[in-house]
């Protein structure tokens, strides 16, 4: 039931309130682990919410499938990041810099960001996209600024400039032009434009929903989210690699099927391919700038934030051949990439605990120190690499083979982006391998037996979506061919 | 049905009380003010349903036939903006009885809630008259009795302030008695009725066009439209932060009711026969929003700055205005209401916080999120409003301009847009510095008012409720 999640969060949040950490937290994991059910629920009982109205246009909530899984995922993410987060909350008391995570403002935002991300994967409209789509820009400010300090503010400051105001513009201006011209009406799988739109239309609406929905951070606008790492990591980790930058590409996902409609898309792609086709060497080249930005970094998390970007724009890249498979496989990345991020994010989050430590350069004999931080962190790579026997291997194959044999020069650009994908995780791994007498020796501030624990049990999640990568894959393939 | 003498009684009363506040003590001053204003709101409110569906009503002072007397007239757009600013005096006059005390004399404060009381009875004067030289006079009574309540607190910037309003409001004053007279040349009457009924013709008249003209740059003046605003700056910065408040919310709304009144209704000025050119003045609004909203960015001091936004704010409205359309219209009435309601909401959140932080400075409201949560919230609302966040009251408007924009040219469209980055750029900075914390606190303990927060919760509540209800806006038009 739709409302039920939107009253499980909200009490989540109110839950922040209460002064005893135990209680708050006992309270906290009981409502994420309601909200884990009242997902799975949701994959078989379909549901519609509608509450209010914003100018003609109610707002209004539908449950549909690809919607029921993100949000699945989503919830169940939102439990392993709340275990973190109280893990980490103690943790870091015993750090140099101690209030990073400030939990009043940590446990107030979090389920309301989530709220809102719930709210845009089940909206039925694209002004309830939109609205819930501004929500939450504006609620995981705060939870970017959380730190407090000069530096958050001032990359909260190109965070909030960049998401909202690329946001408001082109996404408004798209919405009053399909307003205009064709009329809004609830979202369906034949799209809502009217079929005589003509192409100059189309571009135009493209690009306004490609920069629109900028929490893609695809190439010029791609700058808040190696900015948001200033935040600590439960919300770099949740947030900054699952909620906010899958949201943009789920919203796209949605935009494509249900606004555009695959048909028109592709009738489009025939008849003037660069109209679409731009969006792929878009995203081809946000592909290659984010890993060369990455190998250039020296902070962990700048390394995960430009990976994160140029993963992202794989998604986009998936999108943008226009298919139902091109769709799924995009989708089936998402899936794989938000596990396997998270899991990297918590593992530089366990490092930083233990040893104080962020930058690659410091990471001198980790493995001797935290073994299973460290198995963790090389799994998840090696996923998000696609390497063979993976998870992420089939995956990277059918992005591969999507691109169509005209656009040799994506084929290639692919090809380097992986090579360089290696040398950025390969970068941190070996520093974390080397074992240099010479070097200073890492000492472990604090045990960090329990935080491993949620992280690896974070981890376990990806072989339940191995287990049930097909199924998904085909159930998403009939319900496309089904309408 | 109405009775056409109530519609009288909306001048009257607030005039004859006025002139009782002067005689009384500041206690029973206070009192006379807020019944008075909330009688008015209440007869307003009345008028204003009487007037929804299009209905119009006449009243001839002293039976006089309108050729030669002076006729009163209830329509719909100006039985709104009679609503919209006895409603802000309510507000104003609810929050003004402790904060008076910080700010003005308590021997003047007998006369300050008089002079609150004759600048309401002109404003409601001028928004239901339908003589152009009674528009006239209420004005000069609605401004000289604002000088007086610009120059009633107690700092030395104020006099200034209000002589510097003096010098500014009497120009603009001057332009629109000139251009009376240039149109009574030509028409004979003063009844805009009247002249209403001659217009489409005599539109090609040359005097005619230039008391338009004359009148139209009065009127901006009083609206305080860009390159004759920077006076406003020092007005609202040397008044009292209740006084900026009701000037800010009320006195330039009067001038854009003006220009509606007689650009739109009036004189009838399509697109075809324009007396000037319609993309000089679209520029110059334009300017106003980017240049004020520049300004605003610039500002230290936190009156200066809201009167910069209040001025950016003005600028859209007449961008709006401009465009012509029906939307736009409406875009344009919604925005005067939302801006009225923000920015009351600034001007008294902030008059609220000076008392405690003693310091005008921006700077030094920084981190006052921890000290005063809930006003902070509302002030960050009231931002998220100007920015045109979904949900308020200020994203109908915005959408309303869209729409307008986009039918009309997208040209407009890229100008808007270009026009609310600066819109952003000063509000996000205002919101950070209330939560970003820099320096230690030293705060006025006391209370100074115990009704301003449940004002501005009023407002701020009302302002969702109508963004959230966005059709009961949109109905209005």
């Amino acid at each position: 039931m739709v409302i039920l999640n939107f009253v499980i969060l909200i009490l989540s949040s109110l839950a922040s309130f209460t002064n005893a950490s135990i209680i708050r937290n006992l309270i906290i994991t009981g409502l994420s682990v309601i909200l884990i059910f009242n997902s799975l629920y949701a994959l078989n009982n379909p549901d519609e919410l509608i509450i209010g109205n914003i100018f003609d246009y109610p707002i209004f909530f539908r449950t549909e499938p690809i919607a029921n899984i993100f949000v699945l995922m989503v919830s169940i993410l939102n439990f392993c990041t709340n275990l973190y987060s109280f893990c980490y909350e103690k943790m870091q008391i015993n750090l140099p810099k101690k209030n990073d995570l400030s939990p009043a403002i940590h446990f107030f935002f979090t389920p309301l960001a989530i709220l809102s991300t719930i709210a845009i994967a089940y909206s039925a409209n694209i002004v309830t996209l939109f609205i819930f789509y501004e929500i939450l820009t504006l609620l995981t400010y705060p939870l970017v600024i959380q730190p407090l300090t000069e530096e958050a503010f001032k990359a909260g400051r190109i965070y909030f400039s960049i998401l909202f105001m690329s946001s408001s513009f082109f996404i408004l201006l798209a919405i009053i032009l399909i307003e205009k011209n064709h009329g809004i009406s609830g979202f369906s799988t034949n799209g809502i434009l009217s079929s005589d739109i003509p192409l100059k239309e189309i571009v135009l609406l493209l690009i306004c929903f490609i920069f629109g929905f900028s929490k893609t951070a695809i190439f010029p606008l791609h700058a808040w989210l190696p900015n948001a790492m200033v935040a600590p990591i439960p919300v770099s980790a949740l947030l900054h690699a699952v909620v906010v930058v899958k949201t943009g590409v789920f919203c796209l996902i949605k935009v494509f099927i249900f606004v555009f409609g695959l048909d028109l898309l592709n009738s489009t792609l025939t008849n003037s391919s660069l109209s679409i086709e731009w969006i792929s060497y878009l995203s081809c080249f946000t592909i290659l700038f984010a890993s060369i930005m990455a190998i250039l970094q020296n902070s962990i998390k700048k390394i995960l934030a430009f990976s994160t970007i140029s993963n992202l724009s794989y998604m986009i890249l998936s999108l943008s051949c226009i298919s139902q498979k091109s769709m799924v496989i995009a989708f089936m990345k998402l899936l794989i990439h938000s596990i396997s991020k998270i899991t990297l994010f918590f593992s530089c989050g366990i490092i930083y605990l233990t040893t104080n430590k962020t930058k690659i350069s410091e990471l001198n004999q980790i493995i001797k120190k935290l073994p299973i931080t460290f198995t963790l962190f090389i799994a998840a790579a090696a996923i998000i690499l696609g390497l063979p026997f993976t998870l992420g291997y089939n995956n990277q194959q059918d992005i591969y083979n999507l691109i169509p044999n005209q656009l040799p020069l994506i084929q290639y650009s692919l090809f380097i982006s992986s090579v360089l994908g290696f040398v950025y995780f390969f970068k941190i791994i070996y520093k974390m391998l080397s074992l240099n007498k010479d070097q200073e020796e890492v000492i472990l501030i604090q045990d960090a037996k329990l935080i491993q624990i949620v992280t690896a049990l974070t981890f376990a999640f990806i072989t339940l979506l191995q287990y049930y990568y097909l199924d998904i894959e085909f159930y998403l393939m009939s319900i496309f061919k089904n309408g | 049905m109405l009775q056409s003498n109530l519609i009288i009684l909306i001048v009257i009363i607030p005039l004859i009380s006025g002139i009782i506040c002067f005689l009384s003590s500041k206690k029973i001053s206070w009192a006379i003010a807020f019944l008075t204003s909330i009688f008015c709101f209440a007869l307003s409110a009345y008028f204003f349903r009487q007037t929804f569906d299009g209905a119009n009503f006449y009243y001839n002072l002293g039976g006089w036939s309108r050729e030669i007397g002076i006729e009163y007239k209830l329509n719909k757009l100006g039985c709104f903006f009679s609503l919209l600013t006895s409603f802000i005096f309510v507000l104003n006059n609810l929050g003004s009885r402790k904060l008076i005390n910080n700010e003005v004399n308590e021997s003047k404060q007998n006369f300050f809630f008089g002079l609150t009381l004759l600048s309401l009875a002109a404003m409601q004067g001028i928004c239901i008259s339908n003589d152009i030289f009674n528009i006239f006079v209420l004005l000069e009574i609605n401004a000289i009795s604002n000088y007086a309540l610009v120059a009633s607190r107690n700092s030395k910037t104020s006099a200034k302030a209000a002589f510097d309003y003096l010098i500014f409001g009497t120009i603009g004053s001057t332009f629109i008695l000139l251009g009376i007279g240039f149109i009574y040349s030509i028409c004979a009457t003063l009844n805009l009725t009247n002249i209403t009924e001659m217009m489409p013709e005599l539109l090609e008249n040359n005097a005619v066009r230039g008391g338009l003209l004359l009148m139209m740059i009065g009127f901006l003046m009083k609206a305080a439209l860009f390159p004759i605003s920077g006076w406003l700056v020092d007005v609202y910065q040397g008044a009292p932060s209740f006084v900026s408040s009701l000037l800010a919310a009320t006195s330039n709304k009067i001038g854009i009711y003006l220009v509606i009144n007689f650009y739109f209704n009036i004189f009838q000025v399509g697109k075809a026969n324009l007396p000037y050119n319609e993309i000089s003045l679209s520029i110059i609004a334009f300017l106003a929003i980017i240049l004020s909203g520049y300004f605003a960015l610039k500002q230290t001091n936190i009156k200066r700055f809201l009167a910069y936004s209040s001025l950016s704010q003005i600028g859209f409205i007449l961008f709006t205005l401009i465009i012509g359309s029906n939307q736009a219209f409406t875009g344009a009435l919604i925005y005067c209401l939302t801006h009225a309601l923000e920015k009351t909401t600034l001007f008294l959140a902030s008059g609220y916080l000076l008392y405690y932080v003693r310091s005008e400075t921006i700077d030094d409201f920084s981190g006052i999120i921890k000290k005063f949560p809930l006003l902070s919230v509302i002030i960050l609302i009231n931002l998220l409003s100007t920015v045109g966040f979904p949900l308020t009251a200020g994203f109908v408007g915005k959408w309303q301009i869209f729409k307008a924009s986009l039918e009309t040219d997208i040209w407009f469209v890229f100008m808007v847009m270009f026009a609310s980055l600066f819109t952003f750029s000063y509000a996000f900075k205002f919101a950070e510095v209330l939560v970003f914390e820099k320096n230690a606190d030293n705060y006025n303990e006391e209370v100074s008012s115990k009704a301003i927060p449940y004002i501005i919760i009023l407002t701020t509540g009302l302002n969702l409720f109508l963004g959230f209800n966005s059709k009961i806006l949109l109905s209005l038009w």
